[in-house]
């Protein structure tokens, strides 16, 4: 798995390449929490890229909207190709989250909120 | 049905409990299923299916061995004429209580417990049975 991570004004891009499951997650965990330490806490993991997701992986991504949430801030996904879609729709995580279909609109609609 | 081959395929993997390893049981059933005709809707087919073992091969790693050594062997039929694949998972690990095992309640977006659900939403059948020697669970999924 490939972990990339830049900031674009007040956002911090993730991005995820390759299989994001128990065995990758934890540098993307610490990653999380020391984007999250930034006010404001604004995320964007970008999943384009992932093709392989699991439960911990999941677990990950919520445990990161949460405490992003707690400090006024959140942790927004974009770009997940199909299947790893329908494993959000099939435990309700496309209801928790806010989910983009660019990279791009995740950026705007966090610029959005604080015009 | 594969080209010029029995309908009928089965195949053993025996690997180290380790969630390192638990790519190569993904690579191992979607090579064997690229080589199945006409499965509709392939690419969401496959993932259901390798994500259902990876839960269960996850779970063995991180409960039934707890961290320990140990080895999962997995037992893989593909039946092309009844158009079925049945996967069996055994270990030699701690055993426990599928029925106790709670619900997570998706509304409240928990933090843990997805692994077994997903496991039984993605299959047909999940059964398993504890033993004093060896815990067998069987994994069903009609193609």
């Amino acid at each position: 798995m490939e972990l990339k991570t830049r900031q674009v004004n007040d956002v911090t891009i993730i991005e995820i390449e390759g299989r994001f499951d128990t065995h990758t997650a934890p540098p993307v965990h610490e990653l999380l929490q020391e984007a999250i330490l930034e006010k404001p806490a604004y995320v964007v993991v970008n999943l384009e890229a992932v093709h392989f997701i699991d439960s911990t992986a999941l677990s990950t991504l919520v445990a990161g909207m949460k405490r992003s949430r707690q400090v006024d801030g959140d942790l927004r996904l974009c770009n997940l190709q199909q299947p790893v879609r329908m494993i959000f729709e099939l435990t309700r995580l496309d209801r928790a989250f806010e989910i983009f279909s660019s990279e791009v609109e995740a950026i705007e609609a966090f610029q959005e909120a604080n015009t | 049905m594969m080209d010029g081959e029995s309908p009928n395929v089965t195949f053993q993997l025996n690997i180290p409990a380790s969630f390192r390893f638990l790519n190569v049981v993904s690579s191992s059933i979607t090579a064997v299923l690229e080589q199945v005709n006409g499965l509709s809707e392939r690419d969401n087919l496959t993932y259901n299916i390798i994500l259902a073992v990876h839960e269960v091969c996850a779970n063995i790693v991180e409960h039934a061995y707890g961290g320990e050594d140990g080895r999962i062997q997995i037992n893989v039929a593909l039946n092309e004429t009844e158009n079925r694949l049945i996967v069996d998972l055994l270990d030699t690990g701690r055993s426990f209580d599928l029925s106790e095992m709670a619900q997570p309640d998706l509304d409240m977006a928990p933090i843990r417990g997805y692994g077994l659900f997903l496991v039984h939403e993605l299959m047909d059948k999940v059964t398993y049975k504890p033993g004093d020697k060896k815990n067998h669970w069987r994994l069903t999924k009609k193609l």
